[in-house]
């Protein structure tokens, strides 16, 4: 009873036995089993053309997998009518290495579309969009167009766009990669940030100083399929030697439950309330 | 759909004409140009049908007399008229009063008038009264045949005439109406294209925030009607000056052609041409949103 309850309810995304074909026959993902808690902080790693924005853009459903089942935020993405599909994308914030910010809207105005979108009323959108600016620290900048900022800038800008309806789930495709190393932290400090106030996100990345640094749970995706999944992982499997060897077995061994091993991750249940 | 929201989408809109500069302007001028046709051909069939109708309530037929027919002979060849089958009436017309008529007709513009005045060109008539139009060849047929009569004129076969013409007008108008509003409809259909191009990026935006499908469609819709409106605002103003200046023209020059008068026929005919730019301004945007939005 007790465990029934929680995985219905702790858990936001389900992803069994996917299979991701890109027509004619180009298969991106296979047989991907993968369960995230509410709450967690995960790194999406692997090499170029491994299939890690193909399984982003399943969890937003930009993309629909080929077969198996895919679950997000209670809602079955399988067999979802496309006319609730605006309603749900509500419940995700969405952030890519390229910003893309309107270029004719300001920063405010930017940060303030998601709300327009959703029809939150003109006094609550203010308020929110006072508060992100603060957050992102763009208060300074909050008129300028996107083409008046700088990379780092406009990722904040994308960043708190991507945040500001308190989604359930902030997917984040090399947020990143066109940074340089010092605006990269601050874009990681915030998504860490991010993740404090309750919101489980998932960073697809090829920067090893990220990850290696947050010590989070790493998912490496390799030829369409999960090659390891550690609860606090690094960039490479083998860089602590044998240890590392032995993290990559566990990973092996764990990958068709992870949401067990995410279970015993120190510190987590204070944030799930 | 929130007040907020359609202020929004009606400013998204406003915008993308902006920003589709040259092409919104031909638009425009497109819908302004059709729209124009279809006010000179509906001024033109409702002007003859009108004329049609004040001849046809006028003197059907008109018998002239000789020059050198005698009073005598005149009121004699009255009588004969009279007793004729299917005449109704006959009122004689002397040729003094035909000139008097004439002048009335003519009104201020009396320089033409005073040159045939020192020398009257027009003869005595009778304007004759026929029961039935149906009757009237007959009766001008018979007339023609009384002595001292020199010709008739059957005022019903100029009706007659102007009706078909009007008809033809009527028939040759739908056409190129409707050929107008189909260039209408593909111009404001691909000026909706171009900007759903322009908005490619914006569009794949709102649909990553959650916009719904009505609220990324309603700016290209409102973009299409403004469109429309814009070409039947213009049209409407050229029409509304038009017409009243040929009016005024028609009336100093040609006083006896009988123009409808602007202030009856100007404010339905101008309504009618914004209701139809909008109409088809939200038509052609409605068909290339199905065709070229895919959300
Ligand atoms: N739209 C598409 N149509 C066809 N094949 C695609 C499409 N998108 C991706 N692929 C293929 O699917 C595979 C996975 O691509 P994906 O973009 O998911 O990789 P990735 O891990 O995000 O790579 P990178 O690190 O370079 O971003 C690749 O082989 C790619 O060629
Ligand atoms: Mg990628």
């Amino acid at each position: 009873m007790h465990a029934a309850w929680r995985g219905r309810f702790s858990i936001i995304v389900t992803l069994a036995g996917v299979t991701k074909v890109y027509p004619p026959r180009s298969v991106a993902l296979q047989d991907i089993n993968l369960d995230i808690e509410r709450g967690e902080f995960v790194f999406l790693i692997g090499p170029s053309g491994a299939g890690k924005s193909t399984l982003m853009r399943l969890l937003y459903r930009e993309e629909r997998a080929t077969s198996g089942r895919v679950s997000v935020n209670g809602h079955d993405l399988m067999r979802m009518r496309p006319s609730r599909l605006p309603f749900f994308r509500r419940q995700i914030g969405v952030l890519f290495q390229d910003f893309k910010l309107l270029p004719d809207k300001s920063v405010a105005q930017n940060m303030a579309f998601p709300l327009i979108v959703a029809e939150v009323s003109p006094r609550e959108a203010r308020r929110r969009v006072g508060l992100w600016l603060e957050i992102v620290g763009l208060r300074d900048r909050a008129r300028a167009l996107p083409a008046e900022l700088s990379g780092g800038e406009q990722q904040r800008a994308a960043l708190a766009r991507a945040a500001i309806n308190n989604p359930a789930l902030l997917i984040a495709d090399e947020p990143t990669g066109n940074l340089d190393p010092r605006t990269a932290q601050d874009i990681t400090e915030l998504l860490h940030e991010i993740n404090c106030r309750g919101t489980t996100v998932v960073v697809a990345t090829h920067s090893v100083e990220m990850v290696d640094r947050m010590r989070r749970r790493v998912v490496e995706v390799g030829g369409g399929r999960i090659v390891r999944d550690e609860v606090r992982g690094s960039y490479r499997a083998l860089e602590d030697g044998v240890a590392g060897a032995a993290g990559r077995g566990l990973a092996v061994g764990v990958q068709t439950r992870p949401a067990a091993v995410a279970r015993v991750w120190p510190g987590r249940g204070s944030r799930r309330g | 759909m929130r007040l907020r929201t359609v202020g929004h989408l009606t400013a998204e809109a406003v915008r993308s004409v902006q920003d589709n500069g040259l092409l919104s302007v031909a638009a425009i001028s497109t819908v302004a140009v059709s729209l124009l046709v279809l006010a000179v051909i509906s001024l033109l069939a409702l002007n003859m049908q009108h004329l049609t109708r004040v001849m046809d309530a006028k003197v059907q037929v008109v018998a002239y007399f000789a020059p050198k027919a005698t009073a005598a002979q005149e009121t004699a060849a009255v009588e004969r008229i009279k007793a004729l089958p299917h005449v109704t009436g006959v009122k004689y017309v002397s040729r003094a009063a035909a000139l008097r008529q004439l002048a009335h007709e003519f009104g201020r513009d009396r320089t033409l008038l005073h040159q045939v005045e020192t020398h009257n060109p027009l003869p005595d008539s009778a304007d004759v009264f026929v029961d039935k139009t149906g009757n009237i060849s007959g009766a001008v047929r018979a007339v023609q045949k009384v002595p001292s009569v020199a010709s008739v004129h059957d005022a019903q076969a100029v009706v007659n005439k102007l009706t078909n013409f009007t008809r033809a007008v009527r028939y040759l108008g739908l056409f190129l109406v409707s050929a107008l509003a189909l260039a209408t409809v593909i111009v404001i259909g691909n000026t909706v294209r171009v900007a759903v191009y322009a908005r490619r990026e914006q569009i794949g935006i709102m649909k990553l925030v959650g916009a719904t499908n009505g609220f990324i469609r309603w700016p290209f819709f409102i973009e299409g009607a403004i469109l429309g409106l814009g070409g039947a605002m213009v049209s409407g103003a050229i029409v509304w000056w038009g017409y009243r200046w040929l009016n005024h023209a028609v009336a100093a020059l040609v006083p006896f052609l009988p123009l409808l008068a602007p202030a009856h026929l100007l404010p339905h005919l101008v309504e009618t041409l914004l209701a139809s730019g909008l109409l088809l301004g939200a038509l052609g945007s409605a068909i290339s949103v199905r065709r070229h939005l895919n959300v």
